[in-house]
């Protein structure tokens, strides 16, 4: 373990969580604004990286893949607000549950038909690709150092949005008392319209971004979505700086759980069993980390409790 | 390199290793370069050597015409899982000629038997029930557009799973 590999995987940490945060962002505007759950969050996040690897292949650009992968999944996330989304909002949670898991199948199995059961071919751009060395000797991959300056600039970008323009202002009204908004004249079912929207692209551009690194296969983003919830959970539901900061935490603890924990077994166990042991409690440490702090902190780090 | 992830870790993987800048040479089993995810993997996997108990150019009538009706059928080549598949259908077709299949003892010495022509070539049972057969060594390569597995040559000759002098059956 030496300081370089650390820092290189702190890298990939921050990485992740960037990469997260897009996700989760679209998801507590969604539960914070609107009071929904939406467990088909991962199906936009797929349509994004579809989108992104279709156009890809057949215009061989990649600006104007993620181009597609952000329309497809807002026009997506549109699309299912309107016909389905809007019937959910009154009811209770449970109902939203089965309503948006029936819409994941639903959209598991329409990618099926369309492109088949094969993963598709997705690649970084020849722009992108290769290692960029940065102070201290580290080459470090020039890709995963655009995701995450996109990430962090989609950050300001949602700052700026949230704090700076009317749509903030209503979407922050909105998460305080919807029904006064509306009494006060704003458009309530647009807005909603565009917030998932919203959120739908913002996830797309997330499995755009990621499929070039992983693979492009239905049910890609279901594992994305339990890590985005337990972001929201960690950060407080509604609170976009609480996702940011969650999102952050979680990427860095799953990625160096990953990489410390076999290292830190194997000091007083054999390397195999130490691999394994560690192994297995770096996959749960991003639970033990949202229990510590919902023992701490119950409503989440920058959760409001309603 | 020795890796086997197979399915979309693969992918991801060989994408990530390609793109770091590593040069030292990867090898797997066949499971991480199947047909099925090459085309997903693309260039990177250009090159890799990998072992396998089947490919496309195994020189044997059952194997051509076994990939030509696939091609035919499903407009794209088969991957080795699919032709498990096809030996496993025709060696229970052989057995049930042979045995009916409610007589459990005689169709399960029918089955040991492997009296079919499989795409593999010469095939046969040990006495652990694990198949004796070639490996060959294959690289990936990419002919008209689409990326595929050469054999390079034989790995081992009638090889047999390592624990069968163990086996109590």
């Amino acid at each position: 373990m030496t300081p370089l590999l650390l820092i290189e995987q702190c890298l990939n940490g921050l990485q992740f969580g960037v990469m997260l945060f897009l996700m989760a962002a679209g998801l507590t505007l969604v539960f914070g604004v609107m009071g929904l759950i939406n467990l088909a969050h991962g199906s936009l996040f797929m349509t994004g990286a579809f989108a992104a690897a279709f156009v890809a292949r057949t215009t061989g650009s990649f600006t104007l893949a993620l181009v597609a992968a952000l329309a497809a999944a807002a026009a997506a996330g549109a699309l299912v607000e309107v016909a389905i989304i809007r019937r959910l909002y009154d009811r209770p949670h449970l109902d939203q549950v089965l309503a948006t898991f029936a819409l994941i199948l639903i959209f598991s199995e329409g990618t099926r038909w369309l492109f088949g059961s094969f993963p598709l071919y997705l690649d970084i751009p020849e722009a992108l690709s290769g290692t960029v060395m940065l102070p201290g000797g580290i080459a470090y991959s020039l890709y995963r150092l655009t995701l995450i300056g996109v990430g962090l600039l989609v950050a300001a970008g949602l700052y700026v949005l949230i704090s700076r323009t009317r749509l903030g202002i209503q979407v922050r009204a909105g998460e305080s008392d919807r029904e006064m908004i509306a009494a006060l004249g704003v458009d309530i079912s647009r807005l909603y319209t565009i917030v998932f929207a919203l959120g739908a692209a913002l996830a797309g551009l997330a499995g755009a971004l990621i499929g070039a690194i992983q693979s492009v296969q239905v049910g890609m983003g279901e594992p994305v979505l339990i890590l985005a919830f337990v972001v929201i959970v960690i950060g407080g539901i509604g609170s976009i700086k609480g996702a940011f900061i969650g999102s952050l935490l979680v990427g860095l603890t799953d990625t160096l759980g990953g990489v410390l924990l076999p290292e830190l077994f194997a000091l007083f166990m054999p390397r195999a069993d130490a691999a394994s042991a560690g192994a297995a409690l770096a996959s749960m440490s991003i639970y033990l980390l949202m229990a510590v702090v919902l023992v701490v902190r119950p409503a989440g780090l920058f959760g409001v409790r309603t | 390199m020795f890796f086997f992830l197979p399915g979309g870790m693969g992918i991801s993987f060989l994408k990530q290793y390609d793109n770091s800048g590593i040069d030292l040479p990867v090898v797997g089993p066949a499971f991480s370069f199947d047909q099925g995810i090459l085309q997903a993997v693309g260039k990177a996997a250009l090159g890799v050597r990998n072992t396998s108990q089947w490919n496309k150019d195994i020189d044997n009538p059952t194997n051509a015409a076994f990939v030509d009706s696939f091609q035919e059928a499903y407009g794209r080549l088969p991957s080795l899982y699919a032709s498990q598949g096809f030996d496993t259908a025709n060696l229970l077709l052989s057995a049930t000629k042979v045995a009916d299949v409610t007589d459990r003892d005689a169709f399960r010495t029918a089955l040991e038997a492997a009296d079919f022509d499989s795409t593999r070539g010469d095939f046969a049972f040990a006495a652990n029930h694990h198949p004796i057969q070639d490996l060959y060594v294959r690289e990936v390569v990419e002919e008209e557009g689409v990326y595929t597995n050469r054999i390079l040559g034989l790995a081992l000759e009638d090889h047999v799973d390592a624990y069968v002098g163990e086996c109590t059956m």
